[in-house]
């Protein structure tokens, strides 16, 4: 009972540095558990999201698809494999690559953050933070249909996916090979006859922390299981493909020859009755041509016969003219002749008649008038005979008529026929060629199809793990840099904390001699002694490390946690007490104060409990080394004097305070000196290496350097575009793949845009003759200028460069290359980019057609900004937590300054000294002290400024580890702030020592 | 008028409702350059009144008055000055720094002062020249007290206020540190008042003031002190 008194007593007489005690313990404790449970706590919240969600162990694509029976036999593997198939399309959305997948029912599933899920097939959810409810989302492809039902989809909803839990959503197959975004839809949307993806999860893995060895070990069980399937399948599916592909180009080489031996008698047919009505044509028209020969040879046999017919009458007709002359008949007409002699005959037998009958003149009229009758009657004939002929030509010439006009129409007769049957040869023509090309099209098909299985390769299965998703693998990396940090710093925070613990005790112990020699003397036991210190140590340590523990177990994972949340699509944290890490922390301060107080205690009790009651007698003084350089010493002030010697009176004591004055002064540095390497990253990548404003991502590829683009640049005031080509690779460092830009440039000289150093921060230049590449790559890599390194591309080729040069670099990794060094090492390029300073006419350049896209530089800075800024975080914890502690130590240690001294304090307070030389008496001591600390506590700064940026580099960024003029500024007033507080808070102390304590005897 | 004058001084320490009497109805005089013995047992309230006279309390009631000033109304900055210039210390246990030399002691309170005395000259006249460099761990009991005595005269005070001075040292050497405040007191016709409940070395002083539970028992002048070679311990 009396020791747990005496151990309350001893908090009561000196509360402040009871507090100070537990505030030390508190401060180490929070740090050291806070900080180290900080990434467990992450690992362990994030792999409580990978359960729920079930995120998937294995992803498997192939080159050709995935089928059915795919799915069975990685199903059959186990009966603790999830298995799920799944498809996937990556295509252009406004231009932005973009992944389509099914929505998902056992893995990967999805957790909705507002809205809900797609119910018909033109809608969508979407990852939280891309697009909003009730956007509408158009497919740019206009192929589309090969993949899924329809191109437009409304979103419905928003989702978290485990699968994506960071903002760089990794690689695709289109656009410039990044991935912008990702959406999901109906699996019965997708078009595709196979699978693209399927997805398999072990739950006995899913037992295991992710990340951790036990996971590792129990997933390459199931590696193992899936590359000894996968060729398995990969044969079946490459037979199966053959086989199919084979049949149906028998099937269709059959289908052709049967079609083509139908179809052929056809057409046989067809031109056989065509030819038979150009033959029965032919023959008429023959007939015609005889019947026209016929006709007119009878034309000109009658025409002949009526010629000499008319000609034999004409002859008679003259012969009978000239007789007729004679006896003065007119011969112009035989009708008149005829008449005439009718008359002449009339008047010869009324001549006759009156002349006797006998008479000569008789007889003489008599033959007269025969011969005339003679010539009559013969005339007669001839007009009979004309009369006749007409008539027979007449009727000649409307027979011959009758039968041309019957010739001439059987004619047109044919002629139709001809025309028609010409028009039926055309439209088989026609009709046979066509079906002549179709079948050499077929042909040419089939010809084509059996190439293409001769030259057909085996499928082949990619297995990607959860170590090939960026945010998996980025978050863990992220994680484990608190604990590369937690590593250096709680530790070098448990020391200082620790040290002024041991420091506070032992004083204390020291204080108290004479109490400790008045137990030992009344008899009380060495072991009661020491308990009631003991109370009072583990009192403190216990509340401190309590107090401690619910600080940094509750506070600082939460608040190192929120610098993820920016880079990281992660739910809230869950804090977890590690109860061995407790115990352990609990143990080992109260094991090592305990050592530290019954050693001190127990120093005591050497001396018989008579010597105890004694003072100690009085350490002698010592001239300071500073006293043997007389001209130096003779000018300090006397206080100055009393000052050093009393520096140098106590060693342990300014050992003490040098360690904790530097200690946190180091601290201090560090925290700032970390909040330097980050904050002027964005500023020197974004403003003095890479100093365009913009990337203008060229429509169409180009080889030359484009004048129209060019004109139409400069006539919006934009001059010298820098042509590039610019693609993201990767290289092999420490176990993973590093993301790096390749860029080749038109020009040589890109000092426009860029201005590359090397570590001396010396220009370097492009030149044909090796890449340069930025510093983190070498480093990785550890190469040097001359050296050679690897590199490959999407599709896994494989490149090596030479390093030409190596350029100061703090963000990403970059190989700066010519035309001609790129195009020699790599591959012929067409330019895609241009880097130029347009920062603000953005949409005009858009609109003119030439460029798909504008990457602004300041977008860049805000976004390395952002993440920077959620750093500060972490400087503003340590730089909290050290200035806490900073004050801590520095009020402990003036505390135990002045109880140690308490007696010389009273005395120079009765030999007249006001307050302000006491204080100043003191303060000198804890000033050159401060100074000397801070000044130590820099150079440490310096050197654990380095390492912990060391051990903590990220892999895309590069510390700058050159602290800051103006943080050594910031320290140091700190620094001098917190001396100042201190004294102030101690002066009060001062003022209250009691004069009278002088008058006692010595303790 | 006497160069020390109190008046019904009287100091009340208050313990809740319970009042402590330390001292009441002080009252004496001293002039000035004399020595005076205040005598009385533990507890009597003797180290109150040196309290009081020596500027590190102030008293309840009644008044004091040095060399013509009331000093029980000084606020805190007057009594430092007051201690400062016009009070000599002598502590029982010297309480020396233990890491200045006995010369830097003395420098050390004479730094503070307005007129001091040269320290050496100060360490000569207590006989210490040979130990001037040397650190208090190096000096036997009396020497520790001689440098507290140099210290206190160094500041050239008005007053030497001398706490049990023999106290923690042997009859001898206490017998030569009482010699020499009596050598001093004379030579230097500084005020010297030493407290003591030691009545053996009452015999020397002008005048004694016996104090009995806080109260003055008696003011006795003496005007035939004896040497310090004349008194037996």
């Amino acid at each position: 009972m009396l020791i747990f008194k005496n151990a309350l007593l001893k908090i009561k007489k000196q509360f402040g540095r009871f507090i100070s005690l537990i505030l030390i313990v508190a401060l180490g404790a929070a740090f050291f558990a806070g900080v180290r449970e900080t990434s467990s706590d992450m690992i362990k919240t994030l792999d409580d999201y990978y359960d729920k969600t079930n995120l998937l162990d294995f992803r498997i694509i192939s080159t050709m698809g995935l089928t059915e029976d795919d799915l069975i036999a990685l199903k059959n593997l186990n009966s603790n494999y999830l298995v799920e198939a799944n498809y996937s399309y990556d295509t252009l959305i406004n231009d932005e690559a973009t992944k389509i997948y099914g929505i998902t029912q056992n893995i990967n599933k999805l957790e909705l953050v507002s809205g809900r899920l797609p119910e018909k097939n033109n809608e969508c959810v979407v990852l939280d933070g891309s697009y909003a409810i009730g956007e509408t989302i158009i497919i740019d492809d206009n192929n589309y249909n090969d993949y899924i039902k329809n191109n437009t989809f409304n979103v419905v909803g928003t989702v978290d996916s485990s699968m994506y839990i960071y903002t760089n959503l990794g690689t695709t197959t289109v656009s410039d090979g990044k991935l912008d975004n990702v959406i999901f839809i109906n699996k019965d949307n997708f078009n595709l006859k196979y699978y693209t993806e399927i997805y398999i999860l072990d739950t006995i893995a899913q037992e295991k922390i992710s990340y951790k060895d036990d996971y590792i070990n129990q997933i390459s069980i199931l590696n193992t299981e899936l590359k000894k399937l996968a060729p398995i399948q990969e044969t079946k599916r490459y037979e199966q493909i053959k086989t199919d592909a084979m049949k149906k180009i028998y099937d269709a080489r059959e289908k052709i020859a049967q079609e083509k031996n139908e179809n052929e008698k056809k057409f046989t047919d067809a031109k056989k009755n065509l030819d038979d009505a150009q033959k029965q044509i032919d023959a008429g028209y023959l007939e015609i041509e005889n019947s026209y020969k016929e006709l007119e040879n009878k034309r000109q046999e009658l025409e002949n016969n009526f010629k000499s017919q008319e000609s034999s009458l004409n002859d008679s007709l003259n012969t009978i003219n000239n007789k007729l002359t004679e006896i003065n008949i007119s011969t112009d007409n035989i009708e008149i002749s005829i008449n005439e002699l009718n008359e002449k005959i009339n008047e010869i037998n009324n001549l006759l008649s009156n002349i006797d009958i006998s008479s000569n003149e008789y007889l003489f009229y008599n033959n007269y008038l025969n011969e005339i009758n003679t010539l009559l009657q013969n005339l007669e004939e001839i007009k009979n005979g004309y009369v006749s002929l007409t008539s027979s030509q007449n009727e000649w010439n409307a027979s011959y008529n009758t039968t041309l006009n019957s010739l001439n129409e059987n004619k047109a007769n044919l002629d139709q026929k001809q025309i028609t049957l010409n028009e039926n040869y055309t439209t088989y023509n026609e009709i046979y060629n066509t079906f002549q090309s179709k079948l050499n099209e077929s042909y040419q098909e089939i010809t084509d199809a059996e190439n293409e299985i001769n030259n057909l390769e085996k499928p082949e299965w990619y297995l990607f793990d959860r170590e090939d998703n960026s945010g998996y693998t980025t978050f863990y990396e992220s994680a484990t840099k608190i604990d590369s940090i937690s590593a250096v710093f709680p530790i070098f925070f448990i020391a200082v904390a620790f040290l002024m613990c041991l420091n506070t005790m032992s004083r204390m112990i020291e204080e108290e001699r004479t109490e400790i020699g008045i137990f030992y003397s009344l008899g009380i036991s060495k072991s009661k002694i020491t308990l009631s210190y003991v109370v009072y140590v583990l009192t403190a340590t216990l509340m401190g490390i309590l107090i401690g523990l619910a600080i940094g177990y509750s506070i600082i994972p939460r608040v190192l946690y929120k610098v993820y949340n920016s880079a990281f699509m992660i739910p809230t944290l869950n804090t977890y007490v590690n109860i061995p890490v407790c115990i352990i922390i609990i143990e080992v301060c109260i094991i090592t104060m305990l050592i530290v107080t019954i050693y001190a205690v127990n120093r005591n009790f050497k001396e018989a409990p008579a010597m105890l009651l004694r003072p100690i007698s009085p350490k002698s003084g010592h001239k300071v080394l500073l006293e043997k350089i007389n001209f130096i010493w003779k000018r300090i002030s006397f206080s100055w004097k009393v000052t050093c010697r009393n520096l140098f009176r106590y060693k342990k004591r300014i050992i003490m305070t040098l360690i904790g004055i530097s200690g946190c002064t180091a601290l201090l540095l560090t925290g700032f000196g970390i909040k330097d390497s980050i904050s002027k990253i964005t500023e020197l990548q974004f403003n003095v290496i890479q100093k365009y404003d913009s990337i203008l991502v060229l429509k169409n590829e180009t080889n030359t350097i484009n004048n129209e683009i060019n004109n139409f640049l400069a006539a919006k005031n934009i001059d010298e575009p820098l042509y590039a080509y610019m693609e993201t690779m990767t290289f092999y460092a420490n176990n993973k793949n590093h993301n790096v830009y390749t860029l080749g440039f038109a020009n040589t000289n890109i000092d426009n845009y860029f201005n590359l150093t090397n570590e001396q921060g010396e220009k370097i230049n492009l030149d044909d003759n090796g890449a340069i590449i930025t510093q983190k790559i070498a480093k990785l890599l550890n190469v040097d200028i001359g050296d050679t390194i690897t590199i490959r591309d999407n599709n896994n080729e494989i490149y090596v460069l030479k390093v030409a040069n190596i350029a100061t670099n703090y963000v990403s990794n970059y190989i700066y290359m010519t035309q001609e060094y790129y195009e020699l090492a790599i591959n012929k390029i067409n330019f895609n980019v241009l880097f130029t300073n347009i920062n603000n006419t953005g949409k005009a350049i858009i609109d003119s057609n030439y460029f798909s896209s504008i990457q602004y530089t300041a977008d860049s800075m805000d976004m390395l900004n952002d993440v920077i800024n959620s750093m500060n975080n972490i400087v503003f914890l340590i730089i909290g937590f050290s200035s806490f502690l900073a004050i801590t130590v520095l009020y402990n240690l003036t505390t135990i300054n002045i109880s140690e001294r308490l007696r010389e304090i009273a005395t120079l307070k009765v030999l007249g000294f006001n307050d302000k030389e006491i204080s100043m008496y003191v303060y000198r001591e804890t000033i050159i002290l401060t100074i000397i600390g801070i000044v130590l506590g820099i150079f440490f700064g310096i050197g654990l400024n380095y390492f912990v940026l060391t051990v903590a580099e990220i892999d895309e960024i590069v510390f700058i580890k050159d602290i800051q003029f103006l943080s050594y500024i910031y320290t140091f007033i700190i620094m001098i702030i917190f001396t100042i507080i201190v004294q102030i808070i101690t002066s009060f102390i001062l003022r209250k020592i009691n004069m009278i304590d002088s008058l006692k005897s010595v303790e | 008028m006497a160069f020390i004058e109190i008046k019904n001084l009287a100091k009340i320490y208050k313990m809740g409702e319970i009042e402590i009497k330390a001292i009441e109805n002080v009252s004496f005089t001293i002039d000035e350059g004399e020595l005076v013995v205040i005598l009385g047992p533990s507890g009597a309230g003797k180290t109150t009144i040196l309290n009081i006279l020596g500027g590190m309390d102030s008293p309840t009631k009644g008044s004091i008055i040095v060399d013509g000033i009331d000093i029980s109304k000084f606020n805190r900055k007057e009594l430092t000055n007051y201690r400062r210039y016009d009070i000599g210390f002598v502590f029982q246990f010297y309480n020396l720094v233990g890491n200045l030399t006995a010369l830097e002691n003395v420098s050390l309170a004479n730094q503070i002062c307005k007129n001091p005395r040269d320290s050496k000259e100060t360490l000569i006249s207590v006989g210490l020249k040979n130990r001037m460099e040397h650190f208090p761990a190096q000096l036997s009991g009396g020497e520790q007290q001689r440098v507290s005595i140099a210290r206190a005269l160094a500041k050239n005070p008005k007053i030497l206020l001398c706490d049990e001075p023999t106290g923690a040292l042997d009859s001898k050497t206490g017998k030569m540190i009482i010699k020499l405040l009596q050598d001093t007191c004379h030579k230097t016709h500084t005020t010297t008042i030493i407290i003591t409940h030691n009545a053996i070395i009452s015999q020397i002083a002008d005048k004694i003031i016996k104090v009995k539970n806080g109260t003055i028992e008696s003011v006795e002048k003496n005007d035939h002190p004896k040497t310090v070679e004349e008194i037996d311990w």
